[in-house]
């Protein structure tokens, strides 16, 4: 039978294709029992496979819990191998071409529930995933440019961009190619690989804009420009250690002007600070705002700036960042002034929210709203021919959710949105109250508390329905929601933001929303909303009336939301709130006991482990995967008569191991199979740490001798025998490491009594 | 043909249903089990996508759309799991899951008699671009199979199989008969 792994063997780049190949037979060990889920678990989320609600394989029905049979095999702790996962598919700086968006449709279309979703992190979800499609759909995903690694875990995520960045009226310079630029040069990079939680980075073109929210951002950078000896240089404000979750730091400066040279070598000293010092043990205290604010910004930019100068050369940056002056977007067509051309109905509304007059001249920026991030395969592909007609093929996700494309010449506008309005996806309002961005929630994520979907399609139909009513001052106010404290939905930068609780009233659960207002959209998520509250579920939109209505009545001049929430104070605030948090007997409203579009009743109990965190897994448990699967890998080109790349990559399987071994003492130990080789020999075979007591030295012996040359013969018992003995060194690998980890823990005690 | 991802959608006879009313069905149905050979397992609301596949029930087996495709509104059944047999086979176990579960729609005391479906035309669509590519040679693999099961459902009378092939949607064809039999007579036809 054919296979997408031989049909796209050409269009899937060899290292991508490897690594794939890779994940693969990582499945299939996993299913024999031989590797630990637990690192499987981490593996997959690497790659994307992220873990869904009811995974755990039960579910609340309204009345009882149900057990779900799945078979026992798991794909993680407490997470079932048959379960339906989450496939999150990273788009750094959401940048997606027509061949792009129509490949992201065909697998929405084939392998998920028919929708593509788009997310706060400008990434693309898909959900309802089976495992054992996760490597064709990567395989899909990268002949057509994109890849899923590092998408989840704990890992670099998507790299973010201002979806205006290039074509922005206000912003320094384009952003985007150093977005891209440091996304690949990180991606998979070894120094980024023993991070104890997620590393989010963001870029903005401007200081004052909310562009991509760079104060919510483990390391962010502001585009920004000085004359240096009378010639203007490019550079970036750059700040560390923001984040939201239930915890949220703002970030904090880390230079006014970190030159463009030095932004990728400097993000790597970063990440290597982070690897080495940040929190492993205790995930919730693991993210890098905590290091900031346990070292103080002054001492880790100290030791950032130290290791900068002292970590190994790595000429990689330089590729990268070589690539950085070719980066050009092309528009399709001519710029052309709308010139009294006969508009349809609703076109000047869709107009006035959806369209952004470009820096350059007779071009526009058209955004595409998408109901909750949400659209179907065939929107997406008719949005990719669209994108190919009018916009150059330039077309972006944003964080709120939507897709805007760039490049459109004035005078198509119209026609543009025709062919919108014709698949469903004309709609006004982006950026505006209507346009409420929402997480998960409960509707897929295990650690969801409350319905933030289910919330936010409500206020949407809500507010749509009296839109044309609203007062100016309310439509431009932005509404986010979370469906728990974690704070995907990014509520702490939105006017009128929620999350996700839950309270416990007459012996019932009920669904909650706490209430956060007052936060800033604009500044790069300039500063954080307050929390002032918990209300219903049921009684949120009420409360969004009486709010808005207050701030029309007691709005002075052009005040703004947060401006309005500082002067009245919290004391009024909370009053308005305190008038929405009586919740009826359930046999007076049984509504409330219930959460939107759910009409179970409503209950806790579906929550599960989330995996937002990722699992603590070493680089020896990494590497040893590792080995094991190409180990794997090299059997199969055994039993399939190809027995030389069986010889091959069992060889390359004992160098994995060995390096891995290497690496616990020398974290920088390079590649190179001669200079691995000899470490491993000085560090573990002399010292007799690689050793048997029955076998003495046989075992790396299978190492040596197959690194002097190979059988060329490449018989099948030549390429059985490598493959049998790469088995056989992975094992005494890891009993080596077991050794070595408790002499290292004997010595460690040791040191403790003295 | 070896595919298994076949998706089955009957239209329905009315347009005039919310998402919403589907949401509570579906997720009765998942407390009573009451699909058979299906492990139920979730409900997502995607009623605010136009065009889009509306309510869906999930289950390991398959997921079963309220869809609103082509702005028509039905039920689609869009088998996951591998199934036993040819394809004909196959195509027939589909065929009647969705015939099936409409049947069970309509009964929905909930829908007050309401929904009815359009029992004189089915779209078949071949869910895997692999193993169904879009070209002539998958439309004549499935050719006779098509055939076959209209003349079982139809009992031989007339019924027009159109396909459509194109580089950019997967494999479909749209059955078309002339008259419409009671949706139980399809399903006994196919028991």
């Amino acid at each position: 039978m054919t296979t997408w792994k031989d049909k796209l063997a050409d269009a899937v780049p060899a290292d991508w294709g490897q690594e794939i190949d890779s994940f693969e037979a990582q499945i299939a060990l996993r299913k024999q029992g031989k590797i630990e889920e637990k690192v499987f678990a981490e593996t997959r989320l690497r790659r994307g496979a992220y873990g869904q609600r009811y995974d755990n394989g039960q579910r609340h029905d309204g009345i009882r819990t149900q057990k779900l049979p799945y078979s026992s095999l798991t794909k993680g702790p407490d997470t079932f191998w048959e379960a339906p996962g989450m496939q999150r598919i990273k788009l750094p700086y959401g940048g997606m071409n027509p061949q792009q968006m129509i490949a992201l449709a065909e697998l929405a279309e084939e392998y998920s529930d028919a929708i593509c979703h788009i997310t706060t992190r400008q990434d693309i979800q898909l959900h309802f995933i089976n495992i054992e499609d996760t490597p064709d759909i990567f395989r899909r995903l990268a002949a057509v440019g994109i890849t899923t690694r590092e998408a989840c875990g704990n890992s670099v995520r998507n790299i973010t961009a201002c979806p205006l960045a290039g074509v922005c009226n206000t912003e320094a310079f384009d952003v985007t190619p150093y977005a891209k630029a440091l996304t690949f040069y990180l991606l998979g990079h070894r120094d980024i690989q023993d991070f104890g939680r997620k590393f989010k980075v963001a870029f903005s073109g401007c200081e004052d804009e909310a562009c991509a929210l760079v104060s919510l951002h483990e390391l962010g950078g502001i585009a920004t420009t000085k004359v240096v000896d009378g010639k203007t240089v490019r550079g970036f404000k750059l700040y560390v250690g923001g984040g939201l979750g239930a915890v949220p730091h703002q970030a904090k400066l880390f230079d006014e002007f970190v030159p463009e040279e030095d932004l990728l070598p400097l993000s790597r000293a970063i990440g290597r600070v982070f690897a080495r010092l940040g929190e492993k043990k205790n995930r919730n205290r693991a993210r890098l705002k905590f290091l900031v604010q346990k070292l103080g910004i002054d001492e880790f930019r100290r030791l950032v700036l130290e290791e900068q100068r002292t970590m190994p050369e790595d000429p990689a940056w330089r590729e990268h960042f070589d690539q950085i002056p070719r980066w050009e977007e092309k528009p399709s067509l001519k710029a052309v002034q709308l010139n009294g051309a006969r508009r349809p109905e609703g076109y000047d509304q869709w107009a006035a929210t959806n369209l952004y007059q470009q820096r350059q001249s007779g071009y526009c920026l058209a955004t595409v709203t998408c109901p909750l991030g949400d659209l179907t395969p065939d929107q997406m592909r008719s949005l990719a021919d669209i994108a190919t007609r009018y916009a150059g093929g330039n077309a972006r996700t944003t964080v709120e959710q939507n897709i805007v494309l760039r490049w459109i010449p004035h005078d198509k506008t119209i026609e543009l949105y025709k062919e919108l309005c014709a698949i469903g996806l004309g709609e006004s309002g982006a950026g505006t109250i209507v346009d409420v961005v929402a997480c998960p929630g409960t509707d897929t994520c295990k650690l969801g508390i409350a319905s933030s979907r289910g919330l936010a399609g409500e206020l949407r139909h809500r507010l749509a329905a009296k839109n044309a009513s609203l007062d100016q001052s309310i439509r431009n106010l932005r509404i986010k929601v979370s469906g728990c404290f974690n704070s995907c939905g990014q509520h702490h930068a939105a006017d009128i933001g929620f999350y996700g609780n839950s309270r416990n009233i007459n012996g019932y659960t009920v669904p909650h929303f706490q209430v956060m207002l007052g936060g800033q959209w604009s500044h790069n998520a300039g500063s954080y909303a307050l929390a002032m509250g918990a209300v219903p579920s049921k009684r949120v939109p009420d409360l969004i009336d009486r709010l808005t209505s207050r701030y029309v009545a007691d709005r002075i001049g052009d005040e703004s939301f947060q401006k309005f929430c500082q002067r009245i104070g919290k004391q009024a605030l909370k009053d308005m709130v305190n008038e929405f948090v009586a919740v009826p007997p359930h046999k007076e409203d049984p509504s409330f006991y219930s959460d939107w579009g759910d009409p179970r009743e409503f209950t806790i109990g579906d929550m599960g482990v989330g995996e937002c965190a990722g699992e603590i897994v070493s680089l020896a448990q990494f590497g040893f995967t590792l080995a094991e699967s190409e180990a794997f890998e090299a059997q199969i080109l055994l039993d399939a008569g190809q027995y030389q790349q069986a010889d091959e990559k069992g060889y390359q399987a004992m160098i994995t191991a060995a390096k891995t071994l290497v690496q616990i003492q020398w974290l920088d130990a390079p590649n190179d199979p001669n200079i691995v080789v000899e470490e491993f020999r000085k560090r573990f075979v002399e010292p007799k740490l690689f050793w048997d007591t029955y076998h003495h030295g046989q075992f790396a012996n299978y190492l040596f001798a197959r690194h002097e040359g190979a059988d060329t013969r490449y018989t099948k018992d030549t390429a059985h025998k490598i493959v049998e003995e790469a088995n056989l060194f992975i094992d005494a690998a890891h009993k080596c490491h077991a050794k070595f980890q408790s002499q290292s823990a004997g010595a460690a005690k040791g040191a403790l009594a003295k | 043909m070896d595919v298994f991802k076949i998706a089955v959608k009957i239209f329905a006879q009315s347009d005039s249903f919310a998402p919403s009313q589907f949401v509570p069905i579906f997720q009765h149905w998942i407390q009573n089990q009451s699909v058979e050979g299906h492990r139920l397992i979730d409900v997502a609301d995607y009623g605010h996508v136009v065009g889009g596949p509306g309510t869906v029930l999930i289950s390991s087996e398959a997921n079963f759309y309220t869809d609103r495709g082509e702005n028509k509104f039905g039920l689609l059944y869009s088998r996951k799991l591998p199934l036993a047999g040819s394809f004909g086979e196959r195509l027939r176990t589909v065929v009647s899951e969705t015939l099936k579960a409409a049947a069970k729609l309509e009964a929905e005391s909930e829908l007050g008699g309401k929904l009815k479906f359009k029992t004189d035309e089915l779209l078949i669509r071949l869910n895997d671009r692999l193993l169904a590519p879009p070209n002539d040679q998958t439309a004549a693999a499935v050719k006779a199979d098509l055939l076959s099961i209209a003349k079982v459902l139809y009992g031989g009378k007339p019924v027009g199989i159109q396909g459509k092939i194109s580089d950019k949607t997967l494999v479909e064809f749209r059955l078309k008969a002339e008259e419409q039999p009671a949706l139980a007579a399809l399903i006994g036809r196919l028991a």
